[in-house]
């Protein structure tokens, strides 16, 4: 991409485009990771070397073509598989595996990862906004703070969040005098629901290219909130996240596996507030009405603050072969078995997860039982 | 070998302001050596790379990509990402002897410590030292080749063309470019030219393709228009496991690598 940008032959971009289609195609987890040595689709071990590369790819990407789509890859994978590799200690590791019983906590990687981590993490921000002729691309929900020069004013910028940090925020633009511009809003592909408020006002805009143009006369202290719908969102495992608008209809009877997401959010089972199913007989009854709308995450005080991510705690039905069945179950029941009813079940989202500073066997690990979630349908 | 040599600040252009063609890049290599080292034109040997473009202006306000992305001094990360980035930097400075000395790619660690913690030279202080240390690393190289002129560990010949002698090296440069392009530390120039002359010497880009200089780029994936030259591990651009050999990839010199099965110069390659 560096050549491409240098030179401008078209070579360069259609040889990164290739590549960019076999990663996302046959190699990229729903989670948005790649595996360690790329040898197949099915290696369950990754490497945060190749994660962060993944997530540089899309980001530069992003840059050079303006497609927002780009934007919406390197985004699930920061929110998601980025997560699932910083380990509580700040390191980032490999060989940390997708197969809960293998127990794979991977390898800290202080000599490579982690430090490709800094890098990652540093890409990340300096795509949270950029800058064109025209004005200002506000790329990605993320607490920050920025400033640039438009034409020839110095603009900066204060960025919040709410109590979804993917899907709530407010930007504040603080010129040093009215100046006309472009803001443009990025409409996340995953968003079932747009809200743009320009102080305290609905905007009325059209979305074009994942982008809401807003062009005005910008004057200090002028405050731009941002609302995104989030929703349960199933995606079969012969899919993407990105195959699907995120409001297309899908035919849940003709799933055999799956993941959950909920908003950007790659869901897993919480093992531990779920100890007592055996997951290898895991069933799970998936929700009838995916419109109806999740409560937002009540706090969870066995997080650390570091890395709490206040977003999705979704509870569903879930059964177990050996004896839980929901209401209505009408799968398979093994013989003998005894239906106990159906009981809840506690999702997460996966970076939240891995991260979980348990202290046990005298280091950091993740948690001991988990897995994307692949319910039989 | 150049230790501790500080360019002058006056005369050639920055390298941060060249054209972006190679030969924008010797012009301003030869200058910045030809400034009072007693180098001569020819041991530049400019003919290195000929008709291969080199990066070295990435610079915010410099970047022909139409959308601009910002520099980590116009931009301050807050909350959770700032939280994750801090513990990140904590974690690496905790494990600063260890990266500085922890040489199993060549001189890949503190290159890639270089490269990776450069954004975040002004805004941590701390790190900023430890990039300066790892410059420091690669001046000190502890392995120069015999004739003086290279800066690293030198087993290419003995293992194969896919060895981690090519990693740590253009691992380097790109570090050393890093760390120029965040800083404005010219110090680290006749270093890089040196490399420049090492990479001459031992991976001449008839042998090695454009992985020399554009690792970064290409991610260690070999060029589709390529039988591979550089690798008997690295995957075909087309996703088809292609060659993931056993036998050629025996580990570097040190022992600190094992042979793998994929090789260190897949995706995951950290140059």
């Amino acid at each position: 991409m560096d050549l491409y940008e240098i030179t401008g032959q078209d070579r360069y971009l259609r040889q990164a485009l290739r590549i960019h289609k076999v990663l996302l195609e046959n190699w990229m987890w729903v989670t948005g990771g790649i595996s360690e040595g790329n040898t197949c689709s099915d290696e369950h071990n990754d490497e945060y070397c190749g994660v962060s590369e993944w997530i540089r790819l899309n980001l530069v990407l992003a840059q050079v073509t303006g497609e927002a789509r780009y934007l919406d890859i390197a985004e699930h994978i920061w929110r998601n598989h980025h997560g699932f590799d910083q380990d509580s200690g700040g390191g980032f590791v490999s060989c940390r595996s997708f197969v809960s019983k293998l127990e794979n906590k991977g390898v800290v990687c202080w000599f490579c990862c982690s430090m490709k981590g800094t890098k990652a993490m540093a890409d990340v921000c300096q795509h949270i906004f950029t800058t064109h002729d025209k004005g200002i691309r506000w790329n990605l929900l993320c607490d920050s703070s920025a400033r640039m020069t438009i034409g020839s004013r110095e603009v900066r910028l204060v960025q919040k969040t709410g109590s979804n940090p993917a899907a709530q925020g407010s930007l504040k633009i603080n010129v040093s005098a009215p100046t006309r511009f472009t803001l443009e809003v990025r409409i996340p592909a995953w968003a079932s629901s747009a809200s743009i408020q320009v102080n305290g006002k609905a905007i009325k805009a059209s979305s074009s290219s994942g982008y809401m143009p807003i062009t005005r006369r910008w004057a200090k202290g002028d405050t731009v909130s941002l609302q995104f719908g989030c929703r349960l969102r199933v995606i079969p495992s012969d899919e993407t996240p990105f195959d699907r608008p995120a409001d297309a209809p899908i035919d849940l009877q003709s799933l055999q596996h799956a993941a959950i997401m909920y908003g950007p959010y790659v869901l897993m089972i919480d093992s531990w507030a779920n100890e007592d199913l055996t997951w290898e007989d895991l069933v799970v009854q998936l929700p009838v009405d995916w419109e109806k709308p999740v409560k937002p995450a009540r706090a969870d005080k066995t997080l650390a603050g570091a890395f709490a991510i206040p977003a999705a705690r979704i509870e569903v039905t879930a059964a177990n072969k050996a004896g839980y069945y929901p209401p209505g179950w009408d799968g398979e029941k093994k013989p003998g078995s005894k239906a106990k009813g159906s009981r809840r079940l506690v999702l997460r989202p996966v970076s939240e997860i891995t991260n979980h500073p348990v202290k046990r066997h005298g280091l950091y690990q993740v948690r001991n039982h988990w897995m994307p979630w692949t319910p039989e349908s | 070998m150049s230790k501790n040599k500080t360019a002058s600040k006056t005369g050639a252009r920055s390298i941060a302001q060249v054209d972006g063609t190679i030969e924008g890049v010797m012009e301003d290599l030869e200058g910045l050596q030809n400034r009072g080292k007693g180098r001569t034109k020819a041991q530049l040997r400019p003919g290195w790379l000929t008709g291969v473009p080199l990066k070295l202006s990435p610079v915010a306000d410099k970047q022909p990509a139409p959308y601009r992305c910002l520099t980590m001094s116009q931009i301050t990360p807050r909350g959770e990402l700032a939280r994750r980035i801090d513990l990140n930097i904590e974690h690496v400075l905790k494990n600063r002897k260890g990266v500085l000395s922890y040489i199993g790619w060549g001189a890949g660690e503190p290159a890639l410590l270089l490269w990776s913690g450069a954004p975040f030279a002004r805004s941590h202080p701390k790190m900023r030292k430890l990039l300066q240390d790892a410059v420091q690393v690669l001046r000190d190289s502890p392995n120069p080749d015999p004739d003086g002129q290279s800066l690293f560990f030198d087993d290419f010949d003995k293992i194969n063309i896919d060895g981690h002698d090519w990693e740590g090296n253009s691992g380097s440069l790109l570090g050393l470019m890093a760390w120029y392009r965040y800083t404005g530390d010219d110090s680290v120039t006749d270093l890089m030219a040196e490399l420049v002359n090492h990479f001459d010497k031992k991976f001449p880009v008839e042998k090695i393709g454009p992985k020399t200089i554009c690792a970064e780029d290409f991610c260690g994936i070999v060029p589709p228009d390529r039988e591979s030259p550089v690798s008997a591990t690295s995957p075909a651009v087309d996703g088809s496991a292609k060659a993931f050999g056993t036998e050629k990839n025996q580990g570097d010199a040190m022992g600190t690598n094992p042979p793998t099965y994929h090789g260190n110069d897949g995706f995951g390659g950290f140059v």
